[in-house]
């Protein structure tokens, strides 16, 4: 479904030049819930934003559904990946009404049966037409984040890049969240590519996890392997480890 | 010996859309050891720890039938003596080195001020003390880092700065407000065994506010969980994993684990008698 090929990017200003991912390859199946683990500044994030078109003159072939996204527009791209971000409290116009942020990807793509589309999307993710008047200061995070799936999910897409979607949230509320993740999961046949810096969160939701360290993946594990602790490379088994060490 | 004694606390903010009851009724003691308060955001911890020091706005009501520090009644001292009570007696940590941190003051200077505030000393010997007190919390280049400004220096090592400077005075109780939070989980650990080594050496009292019930069951000697202003359990801290409330259970189950993975996490059902009956100890 995804299929990156020697993924590079750099970063240069007049003083300073930073590589900030490097040869990156991997392939994401369809229906694959794919996961993403590293420390700040491991290049994670920076993966999502070159397939989302926010990062621009990297290196390399990102292929999307067969289809190479350095020649597909922004606007088809969202047609078949979305993404939700890590701060429901950044990511929701704050002066405009759930219907009102629920209908913009429909009237930006021309669809008709709009107000039938936004209560479904809202209804898939557990909350009921009472929030659409409401603006996004009113609701809790989880509600917010939950809006933010709705939206993500409302032009059907089949890929979802999901960059740290619990990790603002209380641990109550993040299981919430990973729950209708996996619900939606299994319901709609999506594929996933997820951020995270929590191995628990990781091995709860994905099959397989990229360990990626100053801007490379250092490793690919699967959920079974990581949970038994066979890990070859000596960073993951230090994470893998202090990760164990925590329950 | 109690250290800190605080009894019935009630912390009101008072805004225009009425009054909002954030702590209610908050009881406990503080002896030599390290006390864990936990709880989801607006549970109410890091008001109490605010309230310990007087920090909240003017508009906040905080009452308390007994809100001590060893002699000093905290509610009713002059503003002269909280201020000699701050950072000399009882110092704080917040969560983000990078916005607690002033941007335009060598990190050096900082930790020699936090000194010099408090003791008769000349600009020399505190300059000594601060490379020396980097030295203690393993900066590995205390005389280069002491010249750095906190935005050259990388999180972890912000956040060691700050336990240098809190820990300088050598105050009777830290508040650490989520001090780990904002890091890496690899450099976490070296931080908190930072913090742990310091306070043990110099018998420091410890308040450790934070959401994360897996860092304070093997951080800490005790815990407070709250919820809804309140304590709803007191626990030791290595007993967590058999608490008794089902809010303290629900908490600790809805964790992810990688041992014991489940397909649907359990979600807590909330019970309203939480917010009124009396804390489990």
């Amino acid at each position: 479904m995804i299929s990156i090929d020697s993924l590079s990017f750099d970063v240069s200003s007049l003083t300073r030049h930073k590589r900030i991912l490097s040869d990156i390859t991997l392939n994401v199946r369809e229906g694959e819930c794919f996961g993403l683990v590293g420390e700040s500044g491991s290049g994670k994030t920076s993966i999502l934003k070159c397939l989302a078109g926010q990062f621009k003159g990297w290196k390399g072939r990102i292929e999307v559904k067969g289809a190479s996204i350095a020649d597909t527009s922004l606007k088809e791209r969202s047609n078949t990946m979305q993404m939700v971000f890590q701060d429901p409290y950044g990511a929701l116009h704050p002066r405009h009404t759930i219907r009102k942020i629920l209908n913009e990807p429909l009237v930006i793509k021309g669809l008709s049966n709009r107000a039938e589309r936004v209560e479904k999307a809202l209804k898939d993710v557990g909350l009921d037409e009472t929030f659409l008047p409401r603006y996004p200061h009113q609701l809790s995070g989880g509600q917010r984040q939950r809006v933010a799936i709705a939206r993500a999910m409302i032009l059907n897409p089949s890929v979802i890049l999901l960059d740290e979607p619990t990790s603002a949230l209380d641990v109550s509320v993040q299981a919430e969240i990973l729950n209708l993740l996996a619900s939606l999961h299994r319901r709609h046949q999506l594929t996933y590519l997820m951020v995270s810096h929590d191995l628990g969160v990781i091995a709860h939701l994905c099959e397989r996890v990229a360990v990626m360290k100053a801007g490379e993946i250092v490793e690919v594990v699967s959920r079974e392997d990581l949970v038994e602790g066979n890990v070859t490379h000596p960073y993951t088994k230090g994470l893998l480890q202090h990760a164990f060490s925590r329950e | 010996m109690n250290v800190l004694s605080v009894e019935r606390l009630n912390v009101t903010f008072c805004t225009d859309e009425g009054d909002k009851h954030a702590v209610r009724d908050v009881s406990f003691t503080l002896n030599n050891e390290k006390l864990a308060i936990v709880g989801e955001s607006g549970s109410g911890k890091s008001t109490v720890g605010k309230a310990i020091l007087r920090l909240n706005s003017p508009s906040t009501r905080v009452t308390a039938d007994t809100l001590r520090f060893k002699e000093t009644d905290i509610l009713t001292c002059s503003e002269r003596e909280i201020r000699a009570l701050r950072g000399q007696h009882i110092s704080m940590i917040m969560q983000d080195p990078k916005f607690s941190l002033n941007p335009v003051v060598t990190v050096g200077d900082q930790i020699a001020e936090a000194l010099r505030v408090h003791r008769r000393i000349s600009k020399r010997q505190a300059r000594e003390a601060a490379i020396a007190m980097l030295q203690e919390v393993s900066i590995a280049d205390p005389e280069h880092v002491y010249g750095q400004y906190p935005h050259e220096i990388s999180g972890g090592m912000g956040q060691r700065v700050m336990i240098a400077m809190m820990v300088i005075p050598e105050p009777d109780i830290i508040i650490a407000d989520e001090p780990t939070s904002a890091l890496d989980v690899s450099v976490q650990q070296d931080v908190l065994n930072i913090l742990n080594r310091l306070i043990e050496k110099k018998n420091i009292s410890l308040i450790f506010i934070s959401h994360d019930l897996n860092l304070v069951k093997k951080f800490c000697d005790r815990v407070l969980v709250m919820y809804g202003g309140r304590v709803v359990e007191s626990i030791r801290a290595d007993e967590l994993s058999n608490a008794s409330h089902p809010y303290t259970r629900g908490l600790m189950e809805s964790l992810p684990s990688l041992r014991h993975r489940r397909e649907t996490l359990p979600v807590m059902t909330r019970d309203p008698a939480w917010l009124t009956q009396e804390p489990l100890t």
